[in-house]
């Protein structure tokens, strides 16, 4: 058994998945995310992440986020 | 009459419900005070007349954005006798968190399950009567596009606003429950005071420290009663860290132990996300954009043109033939002169095929899901030079005509960044523009007037750029907004509601800017026609408006203009292209000699500045009423023409000024 990983979601490749661990980073950004469902322990797959924004879906939604915002979100590797 | 609210997340397609319950009965304005869009009309349902109001698009129900803040007044000051939640069936957890937050206010609402068809095409079921019952609240599926369910809907929202009887409980868990009764048996203690509220709401909202409602509390309870329920919150907030993210993740738990009682089947891979490999491909993506905006550019002034041409010549025809009807000469110029109301009606109405067909167009790739999807490309290279990646669509637009540029920002959301780029947009080098200066490098550049004229396209862009990341470092002061932004699923767009949308836009138009452009225009045929002692002039040379351009030559000397260059500045107010028909007929050449003539009186250097002065100087007056009817204040307007005046002035001078040092008078 590896030991979990756990890094930051904008290190996570196409096609991988993770469950959210932390999340930082300012109050305002932070709502935005938990009312979008993007919170510790939801279950976060990475569809597109090469050039610019990263393409995320997050309990059947599609969200693009900033390259900014996807390093402080810390999530733990499953596959 | 019955009032009902439509809320619901963005892309959930509660603009086309609204509209097939509507259909042209509707008024759009803006909420007082605000750039937020306001629409509201009547639909007869079942022989009753019910109002609408279509709230804006919010995930929540904070006191942290313009959209969410009007949502919440409006259900709690104007108390509608129903609130539909539309709620995208496709993503139903997503959308139960805005549900939920409506169902915390206490008040009547209909779940209104739109896209079920979407739902099951991604192999998903969902048991719509369990969902009922464990929400307590009534639920209507639809498909909007194709107006299934939506008679069910009206009737549901009868029902529900004459026998009043939702009481949806939310099951939060025992702790939260507790807490939040504790909060309310104080404040019941003022009931009075708390009339227009709901307790168990302003209990949630104070439990997660929001501004707005902390104030209501404090201004309307005693000190030792805000002491003791600031108490029960501090306890709360010891045991379980921010309480606002503790309440969002507390509401989710809730959610995902409905959705898993009701939604069947995994999702599987669909349509939408096969389309977004080839639309947002790493190498296609941008490709296949700007081929997308081309076609947007294409269909709007090419399907518009010969309509445009039609009013234009109409108008100009009817007018002619109709003068000298009145036996009295004012008269007869108020009604048919060439600014006189008549051509200014022409004129107006020449832009309401433009309008019509570009919201028409936006209309269907917005239903789509595709503006989003141009959001999302666009939008690291743009945000280098201080704009999203949607402001590039306008931008694109304003090349054709500024007046859709700028009714194209329309599909911006964030306020600042439309109004940015909205003032900027008169900056994008039109068409109107491109007739007037085509004649004028013709006369000049020969051979180079291609690359004269892209060198004034480069300039107009240059200058929006910078004039965008100025506004952003200092008016607006470059907030910090991570992105985050949700790609809706495609859908096949609406013809009907794309229909409905250019209709009400162009109608909307019409009565918004086209008294503001009318009066403009009778100001100029006025001051063009009249003496200073308000006799009528025998030519132009007599006129007001020439008195002005006299007045103000001193100032354009240095940029080497006579008189009659700055009076014709003044007649491009009204349409850029007149410009250079008003500099002819000022020096009394015809026009198919004027290039010539243009080319013998002045030097290469003076007319590239005079081009340079007209491409950023005042937005035309159609423009303006655009500028005034979008973002709802005069302020913008002002600054709009002060900024570019000045700008105008100082380039041209810079040009002229460094021309001269550097290569003599000629070039």
């Amino acid at each position: 058994m590896v030991e979990s990983m756990i890094i930051p979601l904008a290190f996570l490749g196409e096609g991988m998945a993770g469950i959210v661990r932390s999340v930082s980073g300012g109050m305002g950004a932070k709502r935005r995310l938990y009312e979008l469902g993007l919170m510790e322990g939801a279950y976060i797959r990475v569809l597109k992440n090469d050039i610019g924004p990263i393409l995320v879906d997050v309990k059947g939604s599609r969200f693009a986020l900033g390259r900014g915002i996807s390093m402080k979100i810390l999530v733990e590797v499953v596959e | 009459m019955i009032k009902v609210g439509l809320a619901g997340n963005p892309n959930v397609g509660k603009s086309v419900i609204f509209n097939n319950l509507t259909g042209s009965r509707q008024h759009i304005g803006n909420w007082p005070g605000k750039t937020v869009e306001k629409k509201e009309g009547y639909a007869r349902c079942n022989g009753d007349t019910i109002y609408i109001i279509d709230l804006p698009g919010s995930y929540s129900l904070t006191a942290y954005s313009p959209e969410e803040i009007i949502t919440r007044e409006y259900i709690i000051n104007d108390k509608p006798d129903v609130v539909v939640a539309v709620v995208d069936a496709s993503n139903l957890e997503r959308n139960l968190y805005l549900v939920l937050q409506l169902m915390e206010l206490g008040i009547n609402l209909v779940v209104d399950l739109n896209k079920i068809d979407l739902a099951e095409l991604s192999g998903q079921s969902i048991d719509v009567k369990m969902l009922e019952k464990l929400l307590g609240v009534p639920i209507v599926p639809t498909i909007a596009p194709k107006k299934i369910g939506l008679n069910e809907l009206c009737e549901k929202i009868l029902e529900v606003a004459k026998f009043k009887k939702i009481s949806p409980k939310i099951k939060y868990s025992r702790e939260v429950q507790d807490t939040l009764e504790k909060i309310v048996s104080i404040l019941e203690r003022y009931r009075d005071e708390f009339r227009d509220y709901y307790l168990v709401w302003l209990a949630i909202k104070f439990l997660e420290k929001d501004p707005i409602v902390e104030e209501i509390i404090r201004n309307r309870i005693g000190k030792n009663a805000f002491n003791e329920i600031s108490i029960i919150r501090r306890k709360f907030e010891e045991k379980h860290g921010n309480t606002e993210l503790y309440m969002i993740n507390e509401r989710y738990r809730v959610i995902q132990d409905i959705v898993s009682k009701v939604v069947r089947g995994e999702r599987k891979l669909t349509v939408s996300d096969i389309l977004d490999y080839a639309f947002l491909d790493k190498y296609l993506g941008i490709p296949v954009f700007l081929s997308i905006l081309w076609i947007l550019f294409q269909f709007t002034f090419i399907v518009s043109t010969p309509f445009i041409d039609l009013v234009g010549d109409a108008f100009a025809f009817v007018s002619e033939n109709l003068e000298g009807i009145t036996g009295n000469a004012y008269l007869d110029y108020l009604f048919f002169g060439d600014y006189g109301i008549l051509n200014g009606i022409g004129m107006i109405l020449s832009f309401v095929p433009l309008i019509m067909t570009l919201y028409f167009a936006l209309s269907l790739f917005e239903d789509f899901g595709y503006m989003a999807r141009a959001a999302f490309l666009m939008d690291k290279a743009m945000r280098k030079i201080g704009m999203t990646g949607r402001t590039i669509i306008p931008m694109i637009l304003g090349f054709g005509c500024n007046v859709a540029g700028i009714y194209g920002t329309r599909i911006i959301p964030e306020e600042e960044d439309r109004i940015v780029a909205i003032i900027t947009n008169p900056l994008m080098m039109c068409s109107a523009r491109l007739a007037a200066f085509s004649i004028l490098v013709q006369a000049f550049w020969q051979a180079n007037a291609g690359s004269v004229l892209l060198s004034l396209y480069i300039l107009g862009i240059l200058l929006a750029v910078a004039i965008s990341l100025l506004l952003k470092k200092t008016v607006f002061k470059e907030r910090v907004s991570p992105f985050i932004m949700e790609l809706p699923p495609y859908q096949f767009p609406s013809i009907k509601n794309a229909f409905s949308e250019a209709w009400n836009r162009g109608s909307l138009f019409f009565k918004k800017a086209g008294t503001i452009i009318l009066v403009g225009l009778l100001v100029i045929g006025v001051l063009s026609t009249v003496t200073i002692d308000m006799r009528p002039a025998r030519d132009i040379e007599e006129s007001v408006i020439a008195m002005i351009g006299e007045a103000f030559s001193p100032i354009f000397k240095p940029l080497g203009w006579d008189w009659r260059l700055v009076v014709a500045i003044i007649f491009g107010f009204v349409a850029k292209e007149i410009v250079i028909g008003a500099t002819a007929m000022l020096y009394g050449v015809p026009e198919e000699e004027f290039a010539t003539f243009i080319a013998n009186n002045y030097d290469p250097l003076t007319i590239y500045g005079y081009m340079i002065f007209v491409l950023v100087y005042v937005p035309c007056i159609a423009s303006l009423a655009a500028i005034k009817h979008e973002t709802g204040s005069w302020k913008w307007v002002i600054f709009t023409v002060i900024y570019e005046v000045l700008l105008a002035y100082v380039l041209n001078l810079l040009v002229v000024s460094f021309g001269r040092i550097l290569f003599g008078w000629y070039i």
